[in-house]
């Protein structure tokens, strides 16, 4: 029996029930009608039950085979395994756009939750959800529908594209959608704030945590990418500038930037219409995003005129933007503050500073993913600007970071005076130039990576000499504390802080792990003859055979080398080549090994009958320190995210030996 | 798929000899026994044809056309038309015949309303021709056919007609009414009584005066 009329009817309804939604929140707030306000309240629980009725109908047409749901039939077939089956919900565009609706059901019923302190913002909360719900129910039903019928269903599907049959892409939609989506809930809270004119703490301090669940996402979310272009597609990288990375890329430093700026408005109360601001932005590059890669207009900016739903995404995000904005505007005598900053060496600059910083990350990276698009529309020729410009403009962009993320955890609030500033910096920085001096006695010598690399070492530096001020601190307070007891007793004490503080590390790791395996990593590209040998960097590779087998609507070959390194046999490695008969298409898996130190990449890029295979071999330094680099971010945001006691203190410390005595206090990390 | 079977477990239950009878006009090809199987499901048609080509004579190469209904879709050729071409109307192939039986067999699916006529046209005469049709509460008509008792596979019932000396080009109509078909409108109708309701809530809320009614909320 067909899903497809159920999924249908639960479509229409939901998109019907978010109207009403509307249009009793409207009322309801307008009369101050609290029934009418409960409905509407009652209808994003109506409307999440709906989609989610409408994913079960999708899922089970899916996993039973109902071809005639085009849909299914372009992007599952029988041969599917169980898992990819799943996945395939959203291994296309229409089930993407459900997916995006289904989390955004599923962050509507935990927003009503979460704004049960906030009774006074929850009914325009409301009426924002259930706008953004109306526009991708409308989209769903009416341009993108996921359960259209084709008078005659074909006997096997199209099957999933072979490059998503993979575990890192069974993940890395959902992860980055939780993200993108999780941009809408604090977007609400900024335009209720707005509109009731409620600009105190309560809003920052719920949307201070819907984003850094956003941004977890969107880290985890970048990172599978990541992985999967690593592990799949084979030519040694996994960051290229794509435009479909680009577009997580930037909401991700826009949400960053927030996260930063709301420590600002909630210590000092500044920077309000600011961090309103960057919400705004963050929720709008969530939509371009999603846009960018939903209207086709990354393949050609004609596919984006044929396809109806890139005009509505665009309507959608000019409206966005200028609804907010406007909102903004016409808020801007009560948004005005009347502190400011007050010396150039404090918490507050330094914070400033990063956002600035962010921002103009965030504006190379969208200038560089749309030039070719409007170069395209303007002259009709696609001119792709490609990695070099992104590396070279995002570069000092990183170093600026880098430096703001060593020296603002040692900055107080308000301002500190320059000599004390140096004697704060100090510890950090030397060990940080020492690290260069080692790297540069250890044969580095170009100047951009040892400046790269010596930051590194004293953003180090920095989180090390908090933590052990803290301990300090801790033991100081309770003598018979071991250090793993004080290092938990102090985390647990400020979670914000300290999660911001392992979030900094883990970026470090990243930080790191993307420098030395972009700077120094080896290849090559050999054709050997069963029996004979290559040598890459410390590695011997033996090739062994090649071999074929079958499976489930697949064909794999399979080469397997012995890898030894400085005498001693350290197992084999097994490159496969896996040609998809029905999608008539081959990938790569890739042989590889990891280790701290580095990975060996291997590639099986050609055979022949007589046993003979090319293949392409890379040594890429510590891109183990990259993933591990992400477990870390996701346990600091985790940490971070934990409800805590709220340290909300009127003034910081001016001395340098109270900044230092009140570390714990002097203020938080996101 | 679901065809295919259909097809397999007719022409096993029909007891279709290995070998053809013996053929008509020494040298030319005939068709020994034809088997049309229709499926019907909702919106389409499955329709399977097989069958058994008999040649006398010595081996010979011939060009073989199959035409099909006009709409049919998802042809899937499974036996004895190694490489068919498409062709306006249908498909073309070269056969080998040897001496003996060669089988050729195919399916495709053809979309329909409530009611469709089906005519099919054959390359060669055929001795016998079975109308194999799976569809409750179908009605259908065999043009020249001879009801045929109907067979029973588990719940399902195969009704069946049979024609003989059919000869090559000559068209074999079958009719088929009531077919299903798909009740798309009713999600929109649903939905829309749905929203209907919840339209009305809203009017009747508001004519209400929930405002002064004391139940407002307070700042």
């Amino acid at each position: 029996m067909s899903t497809a009329p159920l999924g249908e009817f639960a479509l229409l309804a939901a998109l019907a029930v978010s109207l009403f939604g509307i249009m009793a929140g409207v009322i309801g707030v307008r009369r101050r009608a609290a029934p009418l306000i409960e409905s509407s309240r009652r209808a994003i629980v109506a409307w999440a039950a709906l989609v989610g009725l409408a994913a079960l109908a999708l899922e089970v047409a899916l996993l039973t085979r109902q071809f005639q749901i085009t849909y299914v039939a372009q992007v599952s077939s029988r041969d599917l395994p169980v898992l990819y089956t799943i996945a395939a919900f959203w291994g296309g565009h229409a089930g993407s756009l459900l997916l995006w609706a289904l989390i955004l059901g599923i962050y509507g019923i935990a927003a009503q939750r979460s704004l049960r302190s906030a009774p006074e913002l929850a009914p325009v909360v409301a009426i924002v959800l259930l706008a953004v719900m109306a526009f991708f129910t409308a989209l769903l039903v009416a341009t993108s529908d996921p359960f259209a019928q084709a008078a005659v269903p074909p006997p096997d599907g199209r099957g999933l594209n072979p490059l998503l049959k993979n575990p890192w892409m069974a993940i890395h939609p959902p992860a980055l959608y939780f993200g993108f989506v999780g941009m809408t809930v604090p977007f609400a809270l900024g335009i209720a704030a707005l509109v009731t004119r409620r600009l105190d703490q309560t809003w920052t301090v719920l949307a201070r945590r819907w984003v850094l669940g956003a941004w977890l996402a969107l880290t985890l979310g970048l990172l599978f990418g990541a992985k999967w272009s690593y592990v799949v597609l084979g030519w040694g990288g996994y960051w290229a500038w794509d435009p479909v990375e680009n577009a997580a890329l930037m909401p991700w430093l826009a949400a960053t930037a927030f996260l930063h700026s709301i420590q600002v408005q909630e210590r000092r109360g500044l920077l309000v219409s600011w961090t309103l601001s960057l919400i705004f932005i963050a929720f709008a590059l969530s939509i371009f995003g999603t846009f960018l890669t939903r209207s086709g207009v990354v393949s050609s900016v004609h596919a984006f005129a044929d396809s109806s739903i890139g005009l509505v995404f665009l309507a959608f995000l000019t409206a966005t933007l200028v609804g907010s904005f406007g909102l903004l505007l016409s808020r801007s005598a009560e948004l005005r503050t009347r502190g400011r900053l007050e010396a150039l060496l404090s918490r507050e600059s330094a914070f400033l500073a990063n956002n600035t910083a962010l921002l103009a990350g965030a504006a190379v990276v969208l200038i560089g993913t749309i030039f070719p698009i409007l170069a395209e529309a303007v002259t009709g020729d696609r001119l792709n600007v490609g990695p070099p410009y992104f590396n070279q403009a995002m570069a000092p962009v990183v170093v600026l970071l880098l430096l703001l993320m060593g020296v603002g955890p040692l900055l107080p609030w308000r301002g500190v005076r320059p000599t004390e500033f140096g004697r704060l910096v100090a510890v950090p920085a030397a060990l940080g130039l020492l690290l260069a001096a080692v790297l540069a006695v250890g044969g580095v010598r170009t100047a951009g990576l040892l400046l790269i690399l010596a930051l590194c070492g004293f953003v180090a530096a920095t989180v090390g000499v908090e933590f052990l001020q803290g301990i300090r601190l801790q033991r100081a307070r309770a003598a018979h504390l071991g250090a793993v007891a004080a290092v938990v007793a102090l985390v647990a004490g400020n979670r914000r802080r300290y999660g911001g503080y392992v979030v900094h590390l883990g970026i470090l790791l990243i930080l790191v792990g993307v420098t030395a395996s972009t700077a120094f990593a080896t290849q090559t590209q050999v054709t050997l003859s069963p029996g004979e040998s290559t040598v890459i960097g410390s590695y011997v590779l033996r090739y062994e055979g090649i071999g074929q087998t079958t499976g489930p609507g697949v064909r794999i070959t399979t080469a397997t080398l012995a890898v030894t390194r400085g005498g001693r046999q350290t197992g084999i490695i097994q490159p496969r080549n896996t040609y998809h008969v029905v999608e008539d298409q081959a990938t790569a898996s890739i042989g590889l090994r990891s280790t701290w130190r580095d990975d060996l990449y291997v590639v099986l890029a050609g055979w022949s009958v007589d046993r003979r295979a090319t293949f392409r071999i890379l040594v890429n330094p510590l891109v183990m320190w990259l993933w591990t680099g992400g477990v870390v971010v996701a346990l600091g945001a985790g940490i971070a995210m934990l409800p805590g006691r709220r340290r909300i203190t009127a003034a910081a410390p001016m001395s340098v030996a109270g900044a230092a005595v009140a570390a714990p206090v002097r203020g938080s990390l996101p | 798929m679901r065809v295919a079977i259909l097809l397999f477990v007719c022409t096993g239950i029909l007891g279709i000899p290995a070998a053809g009878s013996p053929a008509g006009a020494a040298g030319s090809p005939e068709i020994g026994l034809l088997l049309l199987a229709i499926d019907v499901q909702r919106d389409h048609l499955r329709i399977s044809e097989g069958m058994r080509i008999s040649n006398p004579g010595p081996p010979v190469t011939r060009e073989v056309r199959i035409a099909l209904p006009p709409g049919a879709v998802y042809a899937t050729f499974h036996r004895g038309l190694p490489s068919p071409r498409e062709i306006a109307g249908g498909v073309v192939d070269s056969v080998r015949f040897q001496t003996g039986i060669t089988e050729v067999a195919y399916s495709y699916a053809l979309p329909a309303a409530r009611e469709l006529a089906l005519t099919r046209v054959f390359p060669f005469r055929a001795r016998r021709i079975e109308v194999v049709v799976r569809g409750p509460g179908v009605a259908v008509a065999v043009r020249g056919g001879r009801a045929l008792p109907a067979l029973r596979l588990g719940d399902q019932e195969l009704r069946r007609w049979e024609l003989r000396d059919v000869p090559a080009g000559s068209p074999v109509a079958v009719t088929l009414r009531g077919l299903p078909v798909a009740r798309t409108w009713i999600p929109l109708a649903v939905a829309g009584a749905l929203a209907a309701i919840l339209a009305a809530g809203l009017i009747l809320a508001l004519r209400r005066g929930l405002a002064s009614d004391g139940k407002n909320l307070t700042d």
